[in-house]
């Protein structure tokens, strides 16, 4: 990329705009070859007539070069825009305030985030906290998928409390678990993401102080880790026991499971062309004989009207006994069969992450 | 109870605004494919080149496996079907085309003999299997399954237990593979890169070039077609991000948006997720589907739009292209992006084919 000689001068007129580097004056690499230019209308025109009475004084040399320009920060009518983090914008060379020019065409698609790295510490932190905000208040109102983890700019590491759900997984609980566990299960899943967004929104100074001390330290994030979501499809929770009950779908007008209607019709089946290829023959449903662990058969229908399920963790072991119990032996494990350190957790005064235990505690400790 | 926004508001119609939105299912003319799945299309996936002809797979949550033959006058023949005890998550293809894998919320992936119609069971996993790849290296084979148990396992088709197991930190959202690399995405942003040598291992940890949670993920090539030199990488904030793995300068990752509505001045904008991305096999340009049912046509190189859908009265849930680079195939149903409310048991699923292969075409330098 070549660097803007204006800029280094401090008298650079396209700010932001400008096609040149706008960088500390460090010798950098050249771009392998230059970035294709835009078919969408160009851009230059509109400007050069606009500026043509500095004609003389600041041509901009990139203008009239016939390689073809490297990128600049997300001034083009495509949607791409800059990522790179070493994006820069000094703001306090910008002597003609196009930062400020909220008429700008490609506002839209500059990125807001670009100077973070210029800032001073103090600076840096207010920018992260409106920045954590801002998209919080927006996220609350939009129609965005709500449960999914967020950082307040890439390459950086997630914020605390709020975990990743993935909508399949929500559907498989709901496929799995039937309507009234899972409605309940979304309750609970939306009022724990909307308040911490409501809480991430408001900023108190406990959370700030939080959150600043959290993005500093090196410990690595794991938001998901308050999350049981592994009981609800996990280890003896299968499709199969479902199935023998039939798929509880609420809006389904037939009563046939989808495991016993297959609407492919056998006819359009047989092979009357020549391949070259082997045919695949006539379908026929395989019911495979079930390798897998052998799953209890489950009254999960039933028995989630009696326990709630819950897809996080809370302080006790509480919590665990009303997950989804398969069946009632398992509600508990026995002591005999937990291996130490499960049973070393349990005894402790609090889980320690990554080591909680993923059985259900023994009767013992419960009381 | 609603769903999505706020408790003030009331739920809201699929397509977003209070404009007329279309509600055709096939704005685009597009060939419809016979006998589609009767409930929402996971994963679509075509034949791979050792096979003649294109066969197109369709895993669905009706628990099935669907196969058609494209015929090169847009006809689509059922072939054959499959099916697993719960609903099918991911689909591969092995490298001679004879076999399939399919990855399942029944928490096992199978291997289907398409010469005898049979399926076996090859994987195991202690949590729905979300992604299902074949590795064909120069002195090995496996599959790779990817589940929200937190692992990932390669599997070899004879035995039952894995060759490899690789404890991820979280649960396994997305992968692909293109030999001699590996990208497993998982939740709570975690990217890792494998390289597939002489046998799987894994090579590096991405910090994630996007904000919110990775939907998708898809291996490119370099530009002459021969090594995987990056990823691109689609979140559920419509925002795509290109990353290579050895970018020769920063410059060369960045991000874009897509797959949302217009922005009006007063109106915040409508952000939906990015559900599946695919590159063109030989011009190394991408397409993107998404939860506001337009999938749309993307030259990374030049860094433009190529081609932009109208907008399907459906999401659009996954997408494919054939082998050969001609056919571009999509399925318009549900992806739950808002919540059971909006889940219609009875609504028909699509999935279109288009010939692709003059809108794919990149663009030229000038």
């Amino acid at each position: 990329m070549v660097v803007c000689k204006f800029f280094l001068q401090g008298k650079c007129k396209f700010g932001d705009r400008c096609y040149n580097e706008h960088t500390q004056p460090n010798p950098r690499q050249q771009g392998s070859r230059g970035r294709g230019r835009y078919d969408h209308q160009s851009q230059r025109r509109p400007d050069f007539s606009r500026d043509s009475p500095f004609k003389q004084d600041f041509i901009q040399p990139s203008r009239f070069q016939s390689q073809s320009h490297n990128r600049q920060q997300g001034d083009f009518s495509s949607p791409f825009s800059r990522g790179s983090g070493k994006q820069q914008t000094f703001q306090n060379q910008d002597k003609f305030h196009w930062n400020k020019n909220n008429a700008n065409r490609f506002s839209a698609f500059q990125e807001q985030r670009n100077d973070i790295e210029t800032m001073d510490n103090a600076s840096h932190e207010q920018q992260i906290i409106s920045t954590i905000q801002e998209d919080m208040k927006t996220w609350l109102q939009d129609r965005m998928w709500p449960f999914s983890c967020y950082s307040y700019a890439k390459e950086t590491k997630c914020l605390e409390g709020l975990p990743d759900i993935q909508p399949e997984e929500l559907r498989t609980i709901f496929y799995l678990h039937g309507m009234e566990s899972y409605q309940g299960i979304i309750q609970e899943v939306k009022a724990m993401y909307s308040m911490r967004k409501q809480e991430l929104a408001s900023m108190t100074d406990a959370v700030k102080s939080a959150i600043l001390g959290n993005l500093n330290s090196s410990v690595e994030d794991n938001p998901s880790s308050c999350l049981t979501i592994l009981k609800m499809y996990g280890p003896g929770v299968g499709f199969k026991a479902v199935a023998e009950i039939g798929r509880k779908s609420p809006a389904s007008t037939t009563s046939d499971t989808p495991l016993s209607n297959p609407t492919f019709p056998p006819s359009q089946f047989t092979d009357t062309q020549k391949l070259s290829v082997p045919s695949f023959g006539t379908s026929n449903l395989v019911s495979l004989p079930e390798t897998a662990p052998s799953t209890p058969p489950a009254s999960i229908s039933t028995s989630t009207a009696a326990v709630k399920p819950s897809l996080f963790k809370s302080d006790g072991v509480a919590k665990e006994q009303s997950s989804v119990a398969v069946t009632s032996d398992s509600t508990y494990t026995d002591k005999t069969q937990l291996s130490e350190a499960e049973i070393e957790q349990f005894e402790a005064a609090s889980f320690i992450l990554g080591k909680i235990p993923m059985r259900p505690p023994p009767i013992e400790y419960c009381r | 109870m609603s769903f999505f926004g706020s408790s003030n508001t009331s739920s809201f119609s699929f397509g977003g605004g209070t404009a007329a939105t279309t509600t055709n299912h096939n704005p685009m003319k597009d060939i419809e494919v016979t006998s589609p799945p009767d409930d929402s299309i996971s994963c679509l996936a075509f034949s791979p080149p050792t096979l003649p002809g294109n066969f197109l797979l369709a895993g669905s949550w009706a628990n099935d496996i669907r196969c058609w033959q494209i015929e090169d006058n847009g006809q689509t023949v059922p072939k054959a079907q499959q099916m697993h005890q719960g609903p099918v998550l991911d689909v591969a293809w092995n490298d001679d085309g004879k076999k399939v894998f399919t990855a399942s919320a029944d928490k096992t992936a199978k291997m289907w003999d398409l010469e005898s119609n049979q399926s076996v069971q090859i994987a195991q996993h202690d949590a729905p299997v979300k992604t299902c790849h074949w590795i064909k290296g120069s002195n090995y084979s496996c599959l790779m399954t990817g589940s929200w148990d937190k692992t990932v396992k390669f599997w070899d088709t004879r035995s039952p237990t894995p060759l490899k197991v690789m404890n991820m930190t979280e649960r396994v959202y997305c992968a692909d593979v293109k030999y001699p690399m590996a990208m497993v995405s998982c939740a709570d942003k975690k990217l890792v890169c494998l390289k597939l040598e002489s046998e799987p291992q894994e090579y590096q940890k991405f910090e994630s070039p996007l904000k919110y949670q990775h939907r998708c993920i898809s291996i490119f090539k370099d530009k002459s077609n021969t090594n995987p030199v990056g990823f691109a990488l689609g979140s559920i904030e419509g925002r795509v991000a290109i990353h290579y793995i050895q970018p020769s300068t920063p410059r060369d990752n960045f991000t874009f948006k897509c797959h949302r509505s217009t922005t009006t001045s007063n109106q915040p904008q409508d952000i939906y997720a990015v559900n599946a991305i695919s590159f063109h096999p030989a011009y190394g340009t991408l397409s993107t589907v998404g939860s506001d049912g337009r999938w749309s046509f993307w030259d990374k190189d030049a860094r433009t739009k190529l081609k932009g859908s109208e907008q399907l009265d459906q999401s659009i849930s996954a997408c494919a292209i054939s082998h050969n680079g001609n056919i571009f195939a999509y399925a318009s149903s549900y992806d739950w992006s808002k919540g059971h409310e909006h889940y219609k048991a009875q609504q028909k699923n699509y999935i279109f084919l288009r010939s692709c292969a003059e809108e794919m075409k990149p663009r030229n330098k000038k």
